[in-house]
């Protein structure tokens, strides 16, 4: 998975660095792949660039990513994030609900879990395959991934690790959270080959994505 | 007097009833202790106690003896691109976006390197069993190169995999592993059962083309298959391979509108 940013959009002074070695010395429209973390990650890739003079490699792989987009666009179609609520940012057990986005599935003795993209979990009493019971929903705004171990489930939340007791499962509780854990989140569309509105951190975390006209987007992938 | 004795059983009884009845109804019936198991499209796994977890670029190691604070013990750089793990034995199988990593833990809860099997870019889940590894190898804008296809590859060397046979797929995803079994998810062109029991040579018994399919996990002990898709979750009975009993579906929204 990768995400493609604009450089220019970039106002630090790695960027442009960036920019200068990709615009002066490549002189194609090769892109640097990217994440989220953008400024962390290429401060080391350009530590090995400039220590190790690895550019020329980098640029010989440039023809793996020939379809970059074209940032100068003013006007496209794309994604723009949908942010959770005060409400729907609060780690509890909602009562069971339809399956509106499905994702990943696990499996925890007669129960089955489904993850409902970036919303949080469907909890199913399974005992009987032929007649499973959606008994209720773990709202986990931003989060992919899940896994259980002794009444503890582990589930990601953006950028961060949660260790959720669900040994009651009406009330669960927030047993501990590490930060930092996802340094790329799940903060990007699930569609690929998409222009899209960064998400700005400080609005929240993104729970959905809605397809809509988008003014000179920043991020692709 | 004797209506008395009579009240007093009623009311032993009533509170037998009661106590009974509550306790059926408290959420300690809800029992979720034990290991849970994943799809092959999961980034998080436990193996002997540890939780690993992959995101990207690294493989971390999570000692979660006290779930109220987890202690990462590592944080391996595994290269770009890594997408899901899958535990096999003392090992953890990282599929990649440049091929199959093969991780030891054997000796120390931290990873240790074994092996590469690369491959032409492309975005892969990895399954094992009885030594050889299922690879899905699915092309997309972000992964630009490469057919479609699955790879099945000897890994009873693990230092050294050997690729044993490629075969063409449309547009595969998870996939899943029982005995002689093997499911693979093809994203909207539904799902694929072959027959492996000669393990190199996977053979296409049926295809359900119109159930789509993500992630599947395959619950040997009761030869139940779940699948999901963005029409929602569909179960079956594998007992006999080659008719698969459908046993129920709960449809998402997508589907019911």
């Amino acid at each position: 998975m990768y995400i493609y940013f604009n450089p220019i959009s970039f106002p630090t002074s790695n960027i442009f660095l960036l920019k200068e070695l990709f615009y002066n010395h490549s002189n194609s429209t090769c892109v640097i792949k990217s994440n989220f973390n953008f400024k962390e990650v290429m401060k080391t890739k350009l530590l090995k660039l400039l220590t190790f003079s690895l550019l020329p490699i980098f640029i010989s792989s440039c023809d793996r990513w020939e379809n970059v987009p074209n940032f100068d666009v003013e006007e496209v179609e794309g994604y723009r994030p949908i942010y959770a609520t005060e409400s729907e940012t609060e780690i509890k057990t909602l009562a069971a609900r339809e399956i509106e986005d499905p994702g990943k599935i696990y499996v925890i003795n007669e129960y089955l879990l489904l993850v409902d993209r970036l919303k949080g979990i469907h909890v199913f009493d399974n005992q009987d395959p032929q007649n499973p019971q959606n008994i209720g929903f773990i709202q986990i705004a931003g989060s992919n991934d899940v896994a259980v171990r002794n009444n503890i489930l582990y589930a990601d939340q953006a950028s961060d690790l949660l260790a959720i007791d669900i040994s009651n499962p009406e009330n669960v509780k927030v047993a501990s959270r590490v930060k930092d854990v996802f340094p790329f989140g799940s903060q990007y569309p699930q569609q690929e080959g998409v222009y899209f509105e960064c998400p700005e951190p400080e609005k929240g975390l993104v729970i959905g994505w809605e397809y809509t006209t988008l003014q000179s987007p920043k991020c692709y992938r | 007097m004797k209506n008395f004795k009579l009240f007093s059983l009623l009311k032993t009884f009533l509170l037998v009833i009661v106590v009974v009845f509550s306790s059926c109804m408290s959420e300690s019936e809800f029992d979720a202790s034990g290991e849970g198991k994943g799809g092959s499209m999961a980034r998080f796994t436990f193996l002997k106690g540890y939780l690993y977890i992959v995101d990207e670029s690294t493989l971390k190691t999570f000692d979660i003896s006290n779930p109220d604070s987890p202690r990462l013990l590592g944080a391996e750089n595994v290269g770009d691109g890594v997408e899901t793990i899958f535990p096999y034995e003392n090992y953890l199988f990282l599929g990649t976006q440049w091929g199959m990593k093969i991780y030891s833990v054997e000796n120390d809860p931290v990873p240790n390197y074994l092996s590469d099997f690369e491959h032409s870019f492309a975005c892969d889940p990895v399954v094992v069993s009885n030594s050889i590894a299922y690879v899905t190898l699915r092309s997309g804008t972000t992964c630009q190169t490469g057919n479609d296809r699955m790879e099945v590859v000897d890994v009873s060397d693990l230092r050294n995999p050997q690729l044993l046979n490629t075969i063409p797929m449309q547009n595969p995803h998870g996939l899943s592993v029982s005995d002689t079994v093997l499911f693979v998810c093809e994203g909207d062109f539904g799902f694929k059962v072959f027959n492996i029991k000669d393990r190199a040579n996977p053979q296409l018994v049926s295809h359900y083309d119109s159930i789509p399919s993500y992630d599947v996990i395959t619950n040997y002990g009761r030869k139940e298959l779940i699948i999901t898709g963005k029409n929602g979750i569909f179960q079956y009975d594998y007992e006999d391979p080659h008719h698969l009993k459908e046993l129920s579906q709960i449809m998402s929204v997508q589907t019911n509108e």
